[in-house]
């Protein structure tokens, strides 16, 4: 799990330094940077696979920038200029630290590598910098570390959190493609950065709590239905099998939902004409409960398409599931609905709230909401965090 | 397209919201409505770890509501929506203390649970404290009070397994926890495990809660009641 993440002169994030839970949850105004922060560990995470190109960054859900777009560039002193961004995490036991440079002018696709830092508490285990002779040899677009990590065992603390980065992305689902009309650009396993195999992945998911090593899984599954509560059930289902129009573009497998109102026989519907809310709830569960999801990943935007309460319910869901999940997952959500606060149960140390803002810099803060004496006593007022928030009295808003 | 009927809930949980939903169903037969249920603005961070909303949340909901009207639970803009207003809290909340709920209340009318049976002597005390949150002395216009003894699951118990030993027993409303009954029940169709409620089993299940309504109301006198004062305010 990663403990502290360290981001310089990347995009906005001029110098960031957060200590993340388990669930870590991000609100703030439309471009204040959140998108940014979960880039930077999915830069991070291509440095740990040992190369940052556009492929690479894409596969992690990370846009792709030319070097004047991902460095910070801020006006600033000559002297002041930083010439490479820096990404740094840490986990309780072990770091893995990178900067990476790129001519502003005529840039290449791969970025370099200028240092590199990986350690096992304070043993150093892999270590690149510019200033090393022997280092000046090595191939600037591939990284030290990734070669190295090959040699960790299973179970090295250092191998575990360059595992975890190396396998993180950042999911932003879809209408069309949760609706299986579009092909999801970045497919994965268990599931497309953009919603795609949903059908598939679904089917995997309810297959894989029937076995032993999932024990607890059924029960977490049973929180699903509740969330959607015009359907008396839900599967994935062949296409073939299903009432859909010849006109929709169709995977082998499509999500099937039974109305709870409709007769029967007459009640079975695809997510091709299925409330699409409905699908960004299956698409939440399958992040979080499937068992090959990534340890680490982020989903932006989790609260698009779901009316206020649903949103709140799935924010609860979500933090349930992955404080009980025995696959020790950690996740950095995205959300601009204010009812998602008032489904997290902050009392717990491991569920985390960060408010981000920009402040007159144009710099991205951010600020960990903590549930204190002042809160509270706000709390007893009759205010909720979705009020505190609207009203702009815990930051995160924009001045508009 | 007409309007169905719009009832406002107000209820400790979302399971007793599947239970009087099958109530209701059966109680206006082929009548359309529409049941909203009602939850406090609350945020789950405030809360203490593992406590939701339960009855807690029945009387802060009850509190703002009448700060809300001002005092005139009747006049609440819940009204311009909703043509009733329901209002449920177990027979078993008689047992509790406000500071159970993290709540600091001056009347200290709770707890007020008497002897068993008859279930009326607490239901009917927890009324009136009930009526005192909602800040009346009798009940306002459009509004059902609904009080289960000891609690919904003993309603669940008697729908779902008529032939249980408590509910042939005929103190079926004074048996102290009807849920550990329902976690005994054979595996398939089991609406409790674990200490949890499990939703969608109950949602599965509440047709035959639905059928069984008159069921209910012979065994149970809060269903019973429940059931008249709801035909009386339509």
């Amino acid at each position: 799990m990663i403990t502290k993440l360290i981001v310089e002169s990347f995009k906005s994030l001029e110098k960031a330094e957060i200590e993340l839970g388990v669930v870590n949850v991000f609100v703030g105004a439309n471009g204040s940077g959140k998108s940014n922060l979960l880039e930077a560990i999915g830069v991070l995470g291509a440095a740990a696979f040992g190369r940052v190109d556009d492929e690479s960054l894409l596969r992690r859900g990370v846009r792709p920038g030319v070097p004047s777009l991902y460095k910070s560039s801020f006006p600033r002193k000559e002297a002041e200029k930083v010439p490479h961004i820096l990404f740094c995490a840490e986990s309780t036991k072990a770091s893995y630290q990178v900067s990476l440079w790129n001519p502003g002018t005529d840039p290449s696709p791969p970025w370099k590598f200028k240092t590199e830092r990986l350690r096992r508490g304070s043993e150093s285990i892999a270590e690149r910098s510019p200033f090393k002779k022997t280092d000046q040899l090595l191939d600037p677009e591939q990284g030290l570390t990734a070669l190295k990590s090959f040699q960790l065992e299973r179970g090295d603390p250092a191998r575990g959190l360059l595992d975890e980065l190396r396998n993180y992305s950042i999911y932003c689902a879809n209408t069309p493609t949760l609706r299986g009309l579009i092909p999801d650009p970045q497919v994965r396993e268990p599931i497309g950065l953009s919603g795609g195999r949903l059908p598939q992945a679904l089917a995997e998911l309810l297959r894989a709590r029937l076995r032993e090593e999932n024990r607890g899984l059924a029960e977490r599954l049973d929180d699903i239905g509740p969330l959607i509560d015009w359907a008396k059930n839900f599967g994935s289902s062949y296409s073939a099998m299903v009432p859909l129009s010849p006109s929709a573009a169709s995977s082998p497998r499509v999500v099937r939902f039974v109305d709870r109102y409709m007769a029967k026989r007459r009640n079975v519907l695809t997510g091709y004409d299925a409330s699409e809310g409905a699908l960004y709830i299956l698409f939440a569960a399958v992040c979080v409960l499937h068992p090959k999801s990534s340890r680490v990943f982020a989903i932006d935007n989790v609260d698009q398409a779901l009316n206020p309460r649903l949103a709140m319910r799935l924010a609860t869901a979500i933090c349930n599931w992955t404080l009980a999940n025995p696959f020790e997952r950690q996740i950095l959500l995205t959300a601009h609905n204010p009812a998602v606060l008032d489904g997290l149960p902050l009392k717990d140390d491991r569920v985390r709230l960060f408010v981000v803002d920009r402040d007159s810099r144009g710099h991205t803060v951010i600020k960990r909401v903590q549930i204190d004496d002042e809160l509270l006593s706000k709390h007893a007022q009759g205010w909720t965090l979705s009020r505190l928030w609207m009203n702009g009295l815990i930051g995160g808003v924009p001045d508009v | 397209m007409s309007d169905p009927i719009r009832i406002a809930l107000v209820a400790e949980g979302p399971t007793d919201r599947i239970v009087l939903e099958a109530a209701i169903r059966r109680l206006l037969g082929d009548t359309p409505f529409k049941i909203q249920q009602l939850q406090p603005e609350e945020s789950l961070g405030f809360l203490s770890p593992g406590c939701g909303l339960g009855w807690g949340g029945v009387y802060r909901w009850c509190r703002k509501a009448v700060e809300r009207s001002g005092g005139e639970i009747e006049n609440d803009i819940l009204f311009r929506t909703y043509r009733i207003l329901i209002v449920h809290l177990d027979a078993d909340v008689g047992e509790e203390e406000y500071s159970n709920a993290g709540i600091d209340d001056m009347e200290n009318d709770l707890p007020c649970a008497e002897p068993c049976p008859p279930a009326s002597d607490t239901t009917n005390r927890l009324r009136s404290t009930l009526l005192r949150w909602l800040g009346r002395a009798t009940t306002p216009a459009n509004t059902v009070l609904c009080t289960p003894s000891r609690n919904t699951e003993s309603w669940v118990l008697c729908a779902l397994y008529p032939g249980d030993a408590v509910v042939t027993s005929g103190t079926l409303e004074c048996f102290e926890s009807p849920e550990t009954r329902l976690q005994a029940k054979p595996l398939r169709g089991r609406i409790i495990s674990g200490g949890k409620k499990h939703l969608a089993s109950y949602r599965a299940r509440q047709d035959e809660i639905c059928t069984a309504w008159p069921t209910v109301r012979e065994i149970c006198s809060e269903a019973d009641r429940f059931s008249i004062e709801f035909l009386a305010v339509l």
